[in-house]
């Protein structure tokens, strides 16, 4: 017990040297196959959303579909692009293309099949929505409670300074 | 222990020079504290003794320019929760690391635990879902290498956790993968991919010195993916092995096994087809024979998913189908799989009959999966009549999904399921199968942007085994920090008086930032708890629950 405690002490310890704030080096692919660093998008002037989420997951779908009708405003007012990293595996990933499809979503989707990007940034659960602005991210949210793309919103424009 | 405080120590001195390295620390913990009730008792006199357990996490990761070290350390206090491995103890490394990760020139070569999955996992996957309590990493190294842009080649070798950090398995892991896209290579608009893997395990039997210690798998996939149209292909060749169970190993009886897999996609905006097809023989795949069968997955090299989907709600999720690669000469005689699955996805656009003014959309989905029939041989060995001759049927699904904005304020899900469960033959026990149809509905009010109830409804007509259940949530959330919720589901159409039970639970979860903390009390039903693809058995359970996830 006392073991763990040094342990949790020692993280907070941590936590006043350095925090999470970069994107880290990691590769996936894109839905039609191509290799992307994730880390790429920390260089962008323009606010970038990350949202990782899977085919079976209930509160993804939704926040997904909420944040899709009021896309087109985000990205005109903000210049926002959005990155919805599948975390799906081999099992359910054949139906990430179907779906994004047959929602019309105009997001850039990335598969994160064994979970690579998931683990590297501490990532336990799906929905978790991050915004990263000039490099650094400025925001994160773990769950999603229907209506919290507003506040979502919100911090997203304080990202820009609007 | 003392290993314990070297690493701790090692890590602190590395953070002395954190100027330019960021540090990622990412904390779980899971912990129930189980309770007596009139209807679910607790039977063991350990969990009595011991009502409160706990699952704790804490990943530490480094990272300066090319360089990345990692630790995790995990802590089972005072013991892991209700089914879980035995092995899980204490406190302990669950995985360490380092890596030289060189993004520009393509190498990467990592040395301690490291997750790797070659194709689509048929030959190869380690990973981790604390959910299941599955850590398969291997403990070795690996090496991966960019040649050329369009070329990914990667080398592994080691062994696998299956337990605490170091306890590995007896057998040896060794894979090679190569990748090569080709559409890169010819400049095409088109996407190509070609890949090949190798996998062996070595494994040496000491009280079976003739046996054979390799047992290898070889894959090749082809993937090809236009404009609208794609499709994809893997085949997988496994060479022979002794035939092993949970009950032992039997030198006396060999078998090889193989798999076929074929995706198959149709997309263009406002509609998406899928379609996934799969025959296996005999592809069960594990680093050490002894652990055939184990019901807390360990060992296992390959994964082999069920190809259904996973669904949402909660009485979706009584019948769940498990994917049937075992090959079994005592009992029911089984010696793989065939069959496939379906979905469609279509938008139903603004402004038509199933639009109306806000959009909805469908999921039509199917599957169906049946054993290879097959013909005893001589040697007691079964072999398959013909390459498409399907055997006892396993299970079938089909379900409908309908979703819908109904104004600013109102939405609503509509779900219906048609289940068949061959529940003989997939858990082995009571003869017989189960036919289930399921509805659900769920609709979601806002009372302010940011402020909703939602409500579900649920009902499973089933002729056999649990028989009729109906379910019901209620959850409201006044902000986006904060949400409370009431769930039951009620078994009341069993056949028996004792397990008409209402599995009432309730709870609270606030998430901020990273953060995120959920409680709840109540009532776990019993049986398969299914993520990702994999399943484990768990008891029903009545208790005190408490998830705590943050990361910095």
């Amino acid at each position: 017990m006392t073991r763990f405690l040094t342990i949790i002490a020692f993280v907070c310890f941590s936590l006043s040297v350095t925090a999470q704030g970069k994107l880290p080096n990691v590769t996936l692919k894109d839905l039609n196959g191509k290799s992307v660093n994730i880390a790429s998008y920390g260089q962008s002037d323009k606010p970038v959303i990350i949202s990782f989420w899977a085919t079976w997951c209930g509160p993804c779908l939704k926040e997904l579909e909420a944040i899709n009708k009021v896309y087109d405003e985000w990205k005109s007012e903000t210049g926002v692009e959005l990155i919805a990293v599948s975390i799906d595996d081999s099992r359910t990933r054949s139906r990430v293309k179907p779906l994004v499809n047959g929602k019309s979503w105009d997001y850039t989707i990335l598969l994160d099949e064994n979970q690579e990007l998931k683990r590297a940034m501490n990532v336990v659960n799906p929905p978790y929505t991050i915004i990263v602005h000039k490099g650094k991210i400025v925001y994160a949210h773990s769950g999603y409670t229907p209506g919290a793309e507003n506040d979502l919103y919100k911090e997203l424009r304080k990202a820009v300074g609007k | 222990m003392r290993n314990f405080k070297q690493i701790l120590l090692a890590v602190l001195s590395l953070m002395g020079y954190t100027a330019v390295a960021q540090i990622n620390v990412g904390i779980e913990s899971n912990s129930q504290y189980y309770i007596d009730d009139p209807q679910i008792k607790i039977t063991d006199q350990e969990v009595k003794d011991n009502p409160f357990r706990s699952n704790n996490y804490v990943k530490i990761d480094y990272f300066k320019g090319k360089f990345e070290a990692g630790l995790q350390m995990e802590g089972y206090l005072p013991y892991a929760i209700l089914n879980y491995s035995p092995h899980l103890e204490g406190v302990n490394v669950g995985t360490i690391y380092a890596r030289y990760n060189d993004f520009e020139n393509g190498i990467d070569v990592t040395v301690g635990h490291f997750y790797e999955q070659f194709g689509s996992g048929l030959v190869l996957r380690s990973w981790e879902d604390r959910a299941l309590g599955i850590n398969n990493s291997i403990f070795g190294g690996r090496v991966k290498y960019k040649p050329h842009s369009s070329t990914q080649i990667t080398l592994l070798g080691g062994k696998q956790r299956v337990g605490m950090g170091f306890d590995l398995s007896d057998g040896m892991v060794y894979g090679a993968d190569a990748e090569v896209d080709l559409s890169s290579l010819m400049d095409k608009d088109y996407y190509l991919k070609f890949g090949a893997s190798f996998v062996g395990r070595h494994q040496d039997l000491e009280q079976m010195p003739d046996v054979e210690p390799n047992t290898n798998m070889l894959s090749t996939r082809l993937e090809y993916a236009g404009d609208k149209f794609l499709i994809g292909g893997e085949y997988v060749y496994k060479t022979e092995d002794i035939v092993a169970t949970p009950e032992g190993l039997y030198p006396q009886y060999q078998k090889g096994g193989n798999a076929f897999l074929l995706n198959l996609g149709y997309n263009v905006s406002g509609f998406g087809v899928n379609v996934n097809l799969r025959r296996m023989e005999n592809m069960d795949f594990y680093s050490d024979r002894h652990l055939q069968g184990n019901t807390f997955n360990y060992g296992m090299i390959n994964y082999v998913p069920a190809l259904t989907k996973q669904y949402d709600f909660a009485l979706q999720n009584i019948y769940i189908y498990q994917a049937q690669g075992k090959y079994d000469i005592f009992n029911l005689y089984k010696l793989g799989e065939i069959g496939g699955q379906f979905d469609v996805f279509y938008e139903a656009k603004e402004g038509t009959f199933f639009g109306g003014k806000h959009g909805g959309n469908f999921i039509l989905n199917g599957s169906y999966w049946a054993g290879l029939k097959s013909e005893i041989q001589d040697d007691r060995s079964l072999k398959s009549t013909g390459f498409f001759d399907g055997g006892e049927k396993y299970y079938s699904d089909i379900g409908l999904e309908y979703r819908r904005k109904w104004s600013e304020r109102f939405s609503s899900i509509f779900m219906y399921l048609n289940q068949y469960y061959n529940q003989g033959y997939l858990e082995e026990k009571n003869n017989g199968f189960v036919k289930a149809n399921t509805v659900a509905v769920e609709g979601l009010y806002f009372l302010k942007p940011t402020s909703s109830i939602r409500m579900e409804l649920q009902h499973q007509w089933a002729d056999a085994y649990h028989k009729n259940w109906a379910g019901a949530t209620l959850e409201y959330s006044p902000n986006s920090n904060f949400s409370v919720f009431a769930h039951d589901i009620y078994n009341y159409g069993n056949d028996k008086n004792s397990k008409r039970i209402h599995y009432f639970s309730f709870g609270a979860s606030y998430a901020k930032g990273r953060t995120r903390v959920a409680a709840s009390y109540g009532r776990q039903r019993g049986g398969l708890i299914c993520v990702g693809g994999v399943c484990r058995e768990v008891p029903e359970a009545n208790g005190i629950t408490l998830n705590i996830t943050t990361n910095f």
